[in-house]
């Protein structure tokens, strides 16, 4: 990874923003024009958030710190994930609201991206918006630009739009209805601060106009939460709502985007009935909170079925998620809650997972989204996996207590999606506050904690393993449209530090090691060693890059050439084997070696 | 067509009254139709918000309407947690 840029003006706009026009290659920083392919400045070209183009106006955030914002400061055109860090380790506050992005979708083709374009041939529309939360306002902001003609991009026109829809809703748009033209989007409505509140379905129109995108919503239900399960018949929209106050109530919603009206598919409400190795009934641990589903995947025994897995704990508090599975034909859904689920030997649950049962429970609360379980779900080497997570958006919550940390990996039964087998969990060191994938398969996964990002990539033989930390507090983490992964952290100067993470031939990982390790015991003349210098992408595979590597101390020197001696040293690394670079062993006493990408 | 109002109400944790909304519900041909109603200015608008061509229960299956009445008692009751 590098640090790109350290944003130096104390002006209220993103840190990052990406235009999401296909044809665009530019990529702002604090409003400076960037190539998005190679990172070289324009010269001339900036963008403006003003919408009559002759003043200065706001939009999102340069500085991530600024209470109430969710968001504001990486606005890339695919998935990110924003962390607050207002306050730490203090739950029970509503600053620590955890980004619902990573959840909101679980239809894999459509993903939660702060910046959009939509087009329908015609007509197109570039988005974006961020989410900002103070306890009591709930606003969804956006930029908006409309009418791009195939010259142009966001650095060539005034936007039509940059304001907010109302004070109590987050929204997140989908996609595009080719028939109706409008967005449709999941939309949160915190009415009287209940932090999880939804409606039950919501539409942007005038999307491809000059005036405003209007959000037309239908009516809202109080503790829930609201996922986009996907496009149904008619290519209506399909949402679940789950209880947050318990695990056992669930019900889909077809959302008909031309008359802004619904359809009940399908309500759950009985509690499930001992099966597999569940006990059924309701837990009695955990208390309130929201619970999200994994993406949908095609059901392994039948075709025109969509099967997701829904976090369920029974009545004795062990996981035994709900299989459900989406009849794509008549859009009704059946909840499987006989799971068995295997652990080694005689362990238990007990001996991988833990459930917080500290953390503040109630539904009418500005907080209620300062937590949740959310299991998702993906395959490598052709077996299906499944990991559970707990995340609090506090920090440091549940840094005493492991198993609290603990992410829980089951493997699926290959022809029974109702068989799950405990595979292997990961102790994240530091409590995680939120997550993001890395890449489109989800075996690339960012944790990010208080003051230490983690990235984790997933082994069919050893489950989540660490790739690399970075020890910084971000903000935000996510890719952009070439994939490339950034992230933003505050810096000194407090307006936000954008770095590369993996991408233009940046690794995210470099090892350098010793090639014998007892050559480097000094024999009392100087002698011949080695380090053997890596970098590794973010799949963990080898990568050609250009590192420097410095040596600190006297007792060691790097050799250039022949035998010229010297402390730093340029590095080219190969994609498929070690590099060798020659050491001097000079003297008596420790060294160091460190290691810097060269960007 | 035959029609039947109901009202939903939300109560906050502590009981206290959140919203008060009211709906009709019109049955027609075998389904539901229901529009919330809204008071602006004293004039009464009708805002259609759901489309309900069956009932559903509580362990995830349907069932078709039997008459105006079943799909009346079956909104009323359901309607805290769909509408």
């Amino acid at each position: 990874m590098a640090i790109v840029r350290a944003s130096k003006y104390n002006v209220i706009v993103p840190g990052i923003f990406e235009d999401p026009k296909p044809s665009s290659d530019k990529i702002f920083f604090q409003k400076e024009a960037y190539t998005k392919s190679d990172l070289r400045h324009f010269f001339d070209k900036t963008i403006s958030y003003n919408t009559a183009g002759t003043g200065f106006s706001n939009f999102g955030y340069s500085d991530p710190n600024v209470e109430g914002a969710l968001g504001g400061v990486m606005q890339l055109a695919n998935s990110v994930t924003h962390v607050r860090h207002f306050i730490e380790n203090t739950q029970n506050d509503y600053r620590n609201n955890l980004d619902l992005g990573p959840f909101i979708s679980m239809d894999p083709s459509i993903k939660i991206q702060p910046n959009m374009y939509f087009t329908d041939g015609t007509q197109n529309c570039a988005l974006s918006y961020f989410h900002w939360h103070n306890g009591s306002t709930w606003r969804t902001w956006f930029y908006r630009a409309v009418g791009l003609s195939s010259m142009q991009d966001l650095s060539d026109v005034n936007p039509n739009n940059n304001t907010y829809w109302g004070d109590t809703f987050t929204v997140f748009p989908l996609f595009r209805s080719a028939v109706t033209n409008h967005v449709v989007t999941v939309c949160y409505n915190h009415t009287s601060n209940y932090a999880m509140a939804v409606e039950q379905g919501a539409r942007l129109t005038n999307c491809f106009s000059t005036s405003a995108p209007n959000l037309e919503r239908v009516g809202y239900v109080n503790g829930r939460s609201c996922q986009f399960v996907g496009r149904g018949i008619s290519d209506h929209a399909i949402f679940l709502h789950n209880n947050v106050g318990d695990d056992v109530n669930q019900l889909f919603y077809r959302y008909n985007d031309s008359t802004n009206t619904t359809t009940t598919l399908t309500t759950f409400s009985a509690n499930p009935s001992a099966g597999g190795t569940s006990a059924g009934g309701a837990r009695t641990q955990g208390g309130s909170l929201p619970k999200f589903a994994s993406k949908t995947f095609t059901d392994p025994n039948n075709a025109a079925l969509k099967g997701f897995y829904l976090p369920y704990l029974d009545s004795a508090n062990k996981y035994h998620p709900h299989y459900i599975q989406w009849n794509t034909s008549s859009d009704s859904f059946t909840r499987n809650t006989d799971i068995t689920v295997t652990y080694p030997g005689t362990d238990t649950q007990t001996n991988y997972w833990n459930i917080d049962t500290v953390s503040g429970s109630s539904t009418s609360t500005n907080y209620g989204m300062q937590r949740c379980w959310y299991n998702e779900t993906f395959v490598k080497d052709g077996t299906r996996y499944l990991t559970l997570m707990q995340l609090h958006g506090a920090g440091g919550v549940y840094d005493s207590i492991a198993l609290r940390k603990s992410f829980v990996t089951y493997s699926i039964n290959a022809s029974d999606p109702k068989q799950l087998t405990y595979h292997s969990n990961v102790v994240i060191p530091s409590t995680p506050k939120n997550i993001c994938f890395l890449n489109d398969e989800r075996t690339s996964l960012a944790v990010i904690t208080t003051s230490t990002m983690y990235i984790y990539n997933f082994d069919a033989t050893l489950g989540w393993t660490l790739l690399t930390s970075q020890p910084y507090k971000f903000y935000a983490v996510g890719r952009d449209s070439f994939s490339r992964v950034w992230s933003v952290d505050r810096d000194t100067l407090g307006y936000a530090r954008s770095h590369i993470v993996e991408g233009l031939g940046i690794p995210v990982s470099v090892t350098v090691v010793p090639q014998v390790a007892a050559a480097f015991n000094f024999s009392g003349a100087a002698s011949d060693a080695a380090v053997l210098v890596n970098a590794y992408d973010r799949d963990g595979a080898r990568m050609a890059s250009t590192v420097t590597i410095e040596v600190s101390g006297s007792s060691v020197r790097l050799i250039n050439g022949s035998s010229q001696q010297v402390t730093s040293l340029e590095v080219t690394t190969s994609a498929s084997a070690d590099t060798v670079v020659a050491v001097k062993v000079i003297a008596a006493g420790a060294a160091e070696i460190n290691s810097y990408v060269n960007f | 067509m035959s029609m039947r109002q109901i009202t939903k109400t939300i109560n906050d944790e502590q009981g206290q009254l959140v919203s008060e909304t009211i709906y009709r519900a019109y049955f027609n041909e075998g389904s539901l139709t229901v529009k919330r109603i809204d008071n602006i200015d004293g004039v009464e608008e009708e805002h259609a918000v759901m489309d309900q061509p069956w009932k559903c229960l509580s362990d995830g299956t349907r069932q078709q309407f039997v008459d105006d009445e079943d799909a009346f008692d079956w909104l009323d009751s359901v309607k805290n947690a769909i509408l």
